[in-house]
């Protein structure tokens, strides 16, 4: 997929995975990856991202000895996922501008 | 490479940021190697599977950069706020503004005296042109003085070389007091650069 559109699409997705339970860095790599690609290195700039910009919430939990950084998604992070299924419609009208289909043919 | 030599790396790449940043990352790339080699992985994969210290600074620098440059308009404004306040009051308005005067003086004095050293060699200069007309226009010219007066053609002659050789003397020493201001200028302002101008602009050279 190209790039700049995937950087556009990946911050939602990791939103997603945080959706229905709070998820730590390793986690939501492998769940984002069974959709779009994401690397280690691509997920940390978007955590730091979305946890700056309120989106998301961190706490830590003690694991085999060490820490673990949880990410919570916030009512701000959920109202962004909201924003963008309404915005599917607008998304698929320039799907389809795109395609050359025309709406009123 | 293991986990800490490639956790030690990635540190000293991130030298640029601030400690709490840095440490962000840090224990962010260590949780990552741990969950891997958790899921089965050997150190030195895990370490490989995260990628290599160097694009990984790569792309934490460039997005702090870029988060920096959004927030820098608000010291800016702080400065230009402040120094309006300082400007705008009475008693150290007065102040502030002698003393810019006297810095802007002191600039202007340094500028005057740079541009009369440069007068020596521009007075050369015009010498080494004027001694080469001289020796050309006199050698040229005692030959037509020769042919009606000898004494004064010879004499004219020897003005036309004593010229010649002032010329050679003067466009050498010329050259080389030139050359030498140029060293100086360039000297000077290298320590004007290192010392004062990397300085504001915050480059940490100890």
């Amino acid at each position: 997929m190209d790039a700049q559109l995937k950087k556009g699409f990946l911050e939602f997705c990791v939103l997603a995975a945080l959706k229905d339970a709070d998820s730590y860095g390793y986690q939501i790599v492998k769940d984002v990856s069974t959709c779009i690609e994401i690397s280690e290195s691509t997920l940390y700039p978007i955590l730091k991202r979305l946890e700056t910009s309120q989106q998301v919430s961190t706490y830590s939990v003690e694991h085999n000895s060490r820490l673990r950084k949880y990410y919570q998604i916030t009512d701000k992070g959920i109202g962004q996922i909201n924003r963008f299924l309404e915005d599917w419609d607008e998304i698929e009208k320039i799907y389809k501008f795109i395609k050359g289909d025309k709406e009123d043919e | 490479m293991n986990k800490q030599e490639f956790l030690e790396r990635l540190e000293n790449l991130l030298n640029k940021l601030s400690p709490s940043e840095r440490e962000k990352a840090i224990s962010y790339y260590s949780e990552m190697i741990e969950d891997f080699i958790e899921d089965g992985c050997t150190q030195e994969e895990a370490v490989i599977k995260v990628g290599t210290p160097g694009q990984i600074a790569e792309t934490i620098l460039s997005e702090d950069v870029s988060n920096k440059s959004k927030k820098e308009s608000t010291p800016a404004k702080k400065m230009l706020i402040a120094t309006l306040i300082v400007l705008g009051s009475p008693f150290w308005g007065a102040f502030v503004l002698m003393g810019l005067m006297l810095l802007l003086t002191g600039f202007c004095l340094l500028l005057v005296g740079y541009m009369l050293l440069w007068t020596i060699p521009f007075l050369m200069g015009t010498l080494t042109v004027v001694s080469v007309i001289l020796s050309v226009v006199s050698t040229l010219g005692s030959f037509a003085i020769m042919q009606s007066n000898l004494a004064l053609g010879l004499t004219q002659f020897g003005v036309g070389v004593i010229a010649s050789g002032l010329f050679i003397l003067l466009a050498i020493s010329t050259g080389m007091i030139s050359k030498y201001f140029v060293v100086i200028t360039k000297n000077v302002w290298g320590w004007v650069d290192i010392n004062c101008l990397q300085r504001l602009r915050g480059i940490k050279l100890w």
